[in-house]
């Protein structure tokens, strides 16, 4: 019997709602040392997903701003910079209002390849993994790994 | 404060370090149980032959539906990995990095490999000395 993403998947998976504010989602992001978050429903429904890269696109022309950002992403395991906290707290949008709402998602029957193959293809680190819309879990890079060093055999 | 090399950084370490023929499974285990991104691949002599990420591990070997437990890392690394040499710049790393899209890069002094960098290792004020160097954030 293949293993597939039901088998490697970490769950549940950390997820925001869509009226979570920019400040929660850029400290949740940093803190957990991630670059996306699904966005989803009470009922875990799946809406969308919210990355680095969506929360900052309105903030283009602002250098300072998207510098702190960057420097809090990458300081792994530090907190944000607090002036780079200040200023998100001021933006008004939510996860609802920035996130992508088409996402590359897996079934839990997805298999080990599959999932390997959709991650090159769309230049991705993570899928959540949805059971009737709804998301059950997430399969990162890392999970990946995990897998190969536990596998006792061939991972198809 | 005075900018750090790569090689003030890979002081303390003891760099992972595998032969050619570990197999996948080998260095997925070392990459999961050390929590790192990568380990690099030497000849015999100390010399760095390769560089294998989970990055690889999930586009050489998963989507390729290769046997991990079979597959030895000189089939699938990154052949000849660019390297820092230990007195270069923290600026140097981060360009070097910025560059060539890479998120860990080997650091060695003359043939023998002292470590390993990851973006993470530096400061903001390292990444703010590059900023102002390149006017990076000018063209993002």
């Amino acid at each position: 019997m293949s293993i597939t993403a039901a088998d490697i998947m970490t769950a549940p998976a950390i997820a925001v709602s869509p009226q979570t504010s920019m400040a929660e989602v850029a400290a949740l992001l940093a803190s957990k040392h991630i670059s996306a978050v699904p966005v989803c429903q009470p009922d875990s429904t799946l809406v969308g997903i919210v990355s680095e890269g969506d929360i900052l696109k309105p903030f283009r022309e602002s250098v300072r701003a998207r510098r702190d950002w960057w420097l809090g992403v990458i300081s792994e395991g530090e907190a944000l910079p607090e002036d780079f906290l200040d200023y998100i707290r001021q933006d008004t949008r939510t996860a609802g209002d920035v996130m992508v709402q088409h996402v590359i998602a897996i079934e839990p029957e997805t298999t080990l390849p599959e999932i390997a193959d959709l991650m090159v293809k769309h230049g991705i680190k993570r899928v959540p993994v949805l059971e009737d819309g709804r998301v059950v879990g997430i399969v990162s890079r890392s999970d990946l790994v995990a897998a190969i060093s536990r596998a006792p055999g061939m991972l198809v | 404060m005075p900018e750090r090399s790569p090689g003030d950084i890979v002081k303390r370490q003891k760099p992972v370090t595998l032969p050619d023929t570990a197999t996948v499974q080998a260095a997925c285990r070392v990459m999961r149980d050390q929590r790192i991104g990568a380990v690099l691949v030497t000849a015999p002599d100390g010399r760095l032959t390769g560089l294998f990420s989970g990055r690889d591990a999930v586009a050489r070997v998963v989507a390729e539906a290769l046997d991990p437990a079979k597959t030895m890392l000189r089939s699938v690394m990154t052949l000849e990995p660019e390297a820092l040499r230990a007195q270069a710049r923290a600026t140097d790393a981060l360009r070097m990095m910025d560059d060539g899209g890479y998120r860990h890069l080997p650091v060695v002094d003359g043939k023998r490999v002292v470590g390993i960098v990851s973006r993470g290792d530096f400061t903001a004020l390292d990444n703010a000395r590059l900023d102002e160097e390149t006017g990076f954030w000018e063209i993002m």
